[in-house]
């Protein structure tokens, strides 16, 4: 009987040990052995060699940008951090001014500078790249997404037939569909449904079919949220005379965008994970770079280093968000 | 505000019913229709200047002329005059291969991590959070690129190859042995499943008869067992290492998010439920088989299907690695000889679309059986 019940510690003592080992091992590479200083040629083999990621951070970062231009995307960078933090503040205030500011008047700042008007100097967008591409994707894909999936959801769920038909028919099958496919479609067919005088740029392209395609993902997830508020709340709306817009804008899409608030996130990490899927279609995103540089004899034996701070990097990004949204909901359950 | 048929009903005259619902409905659907067909006449009158312009013709044609190159990484043998719609099904083979591997493996990831949830002891929890946090957060295509570049760099060259019980492993991937199949060995195996299925397959370990064939099979085929030639391994089954990247990082990866639904089905379960099982005196196995999983399995399996179904569409990022499947071999080399970018992208669009609605019916007729359950 005791021997019984000691089994079970014996085993996970053992994988803790084994857990440990390998931890320390990685640590040890990772930071005790690892080379912060110096020249590559004083790397040691037992070490990371973290020099890679210090000589290169220009370029993982922001690409082949023209060096004496980066203060464009510099001041970019920090407008969009900034409107990032306000939105994801807790305390509600000024908040609809940042969210109209960031899905009107950021993206066409985003083209002004970014891509040069106004005498500034004209830098085509196949020179934009590194992690900075990345996110400014995933960003300005979900402050699109977001308004074109809530009426996507509303139209769905709506009485009129063929809205509701139509709908649900591109939703299922935009759905049914692996990201790839639809960037593919973006960089091979889209050209066809344009007049041969403006193709658009092959970015925007993309960011119109991926933005096409997540707020699909938000519909669908926004449905649910939609579907399980209760139905004495909607009858509740309209025995108080309200009309359709007051009804959802007052009273149903609060509680069905609470009750879907964690899923929606779900979907924004997924949004900015899935980005990194444009290096396939040949922009310069952070992998590109990676890869370009792991080209170079000088950098080829520290694939490791590039891929760990990677990784690295998007695991603080989605693990921050993943950690806000239960944040928020523990604020939510507190409200109830 | 619409009122449907049921407020209509209160108008006493027919015309005056007839005008009212003209008025509210009517003029939504006629005008969605309206602008849903002007949408799509504007873009086929653009599509249409574009396809006189070019001289691109559609047509399924080249499915069937020759494709012209060789693929290593087949679940079959085929040669370069084979057409290109045999290409597809190599590729199309080749995804449902991957995709059924990673499903399974996965699987037995997550009831891993979810068995060390439910014990008892804390450490293990720190693990099981380590790894859903960590392979969760982190995107697949890095994951696929890096088991990629670790598998090629580590594995060491053909000629310092590992061999661990007959199978070589080196960087050009794992050599398997495997018996050849001659008549004889096809008519022992006919005879073996005979038996597993006229007995019970309980009784599968104790049936000498069975064990008999199955030793006689192994000890009297032919097999062919890999050996290091001049430049090269020859003979034995070879796993490549494009298919073991794609194939550990998706497992990894979906991995995490079933355990994540296992746990959440897991902690779904009334704790009063788990108590009225310890107090039966059940053992740990007998609580499991009997109380847990027929409580949780309802809410687990829909969600997993999901999972499943978005394993099958994240095995399209093997064209990172240059994995034969659908995408790169389909939408990647047929397109570049034959051109056709319209056919080929709306073909392999339509393949995913089939197995997805295979995917989403399952589900469905799940759900309906669960919702029968849950009335008795």
């Amino acid at each position: 009987m005791k021997i019984k019940k000691i089994i079970p510690y014996i085993f996970s003592f053992i994988i803790m040990i084994v857990c440990i080992y390998y931890f320390l091992i990685f640590f040890r590479w990772f930071f005790l052995d690892a080379n912060f200083l110096g020249d590559v040629s004083m790397c040691h083999v037992s070490g990371a060699c973290w020099i890679y990621v210090i000589d290169n951070f220009k370029i993982l970062m922001f690409g082949i940008y023209p060096s004496d231009q980066l203060w464009r995307v510099y001041v970019i960078s920090f407008v969009s951090m900034l409107c990032v933090f306000f939105i994801l503040s807790p305390y509600p205030k000024h908040k609809s001014f940042v969210c109209v500011f960031s899905i009107i008047i950021l993206p066409l700042a985003v083209y002004c500078l970014m891509y040069g008007s106004f005498n500034l100097v004209r830098v085509p967008t196949n020179y934009w790249g590194g992690l900075f591409l990345n996110l400014l994707i995933s960003f300005i894909v979900i402050t699109i997404s977001f308004p074109i999936g809530l009426l996507l959801a509303i139209g769905r769920t709506s009485d009129y037939k063929i809205i509701s038909l139509f709908t649900t028919f591109v939703i299922e099958i935009i759905r049914s569909v692996p990201l790839i496919t639809i960037l593919f479609f973006a960089t091979v067919i889209l050209p066809f449904f344009m007049y041969p005088e403006n193709v658009y740029d092959k970015f925007i392209r993309i960011l119109i079919m991926y933005s096409i395609f997540s707020a699909c993902y938000l519909a669908e997830i926004i449905r649910g949220g939609l579907q399980s508020v209760q139905v004495g709340q909607n009858e509740a709306a309209r025995s108080l005379g309200l009309n359709e817009f007051q009804k959802l804008y007052l009273i149903i899409l609060p509680q069905a965008l609470r009750l879907s608030f964690p899923d929606i996130i779900n979907q924004f990490i997924l949004i900015i994970k899935s980005s990194t899927l444009v290096t396939i279609v040949g922009l310069f995103d952070i992998l590109t770079i990676v890869k370009t540089t792991l080209i170079d004899v000088k950098w080829a034996p520290y694939y490791k280093e590039a891929y760990t701070f990677v990784a690295l990097c998007f695991w603080l990004i989605c693990y921050s968000l993943a950690r806000y949204s239960q944040y928020i909901e523990r604020g939510y359950k507190l409200y109830r | 505000m619409h009122y449907g048929g049921m407020v209509a009903y209160n108008i006493p005259h027919r015309l005056g019913r007839f005008m009212f619902i003209l008025k509210k409905r009517s003029f939504v659907n006629i005008f969605s229709i309206f602008s849903i067909a002007i949408f799509l006449t504007y873009y086929y009158s653009i599509f249409k200047i574009n396809y006189l312009n070019n001289d691109y013709q559609i047509g399924l044609d080249f499915l069937f002329e020759k494709s012209g190159f060789f693929i290593h990484q087949s679940p079959y043998i085929n040669f370069p005059h084979f057409s290109n719609l045999s290409v597809l099904l190599i590729g199309v083979v080749n995804t449902l291969l991957v995709s059924m591997c990673g499903v399974i493996s996965s699987v037995l990831v997550a009831t891993l991590i979810t068995s060390f949830f439910i014990s008892d002891i804390k450490i293990n929890k720190f693990i099981v959070n380590f790894y859903v946090n960590s392979f969760r957060n982190i995107p697949l295509l890095v994951q696929i690129l890096f088991w990629y570049e670790i598998l090629l760099h580590i594995m060491p060259t053909v000629h310092y190859s590992h061999n661990f019980l007959g199978i070589l492993i080196n960087n050009r991937g794992i050599y398997i042995p495997y018996p050849l199949l001659s008549i004889w060995t096809v008519f022992l195996l006919i005879l073996l499943v005979v038996c597993l299925f006229s007995f019970k397959i309980k009784n599968f370990l104790f049936n000498i008869f069975s064990i008999f064939i199955f030793t006689f099979l192994i000890l009297n085929s032919k097999w062919s067992i890999p050996f290091i030639s001049k430049f090269n391994v020859k003979n034995g089954f070879r796993i490549y290492p494009e298919f073991l990247a794609l194939y550990l990082s998706l497992t990894l990866y979906i991995g995490a998010f079933l355990s994540v639904n296992f746990i959440s089905g897991y902690q779904s379960i009334p704790k009063a439920t788990i108590e009225a099982a310890k107090a039966l005196g059940l053992s740990k196995a007998q609580q499991y088989y009997h109380v847990f999983l027929p409580v949780s399995l309802p809410k687990i399996i829909p969600p997993s299907l999901n999972q499943a179904l978005n394993l099958i569409k994240d095995s399209s990022l093997g064209v990172a690695i240059g994995f034969p499947e659908i995408i790169s071999l389909f939408a990647g080399t047929v397109l570049n000889q034959t051109g056709h970018s319209i056919e080929i992208i709306l073909i392999v669009m339509l393949i995913y679309l089939i197995i997805n609605l295979i995917f989403s019916f399952i589900i469905n007729q799940y759900n309906k059986k669960v919702r029968v359950w849950n009335e008795n």
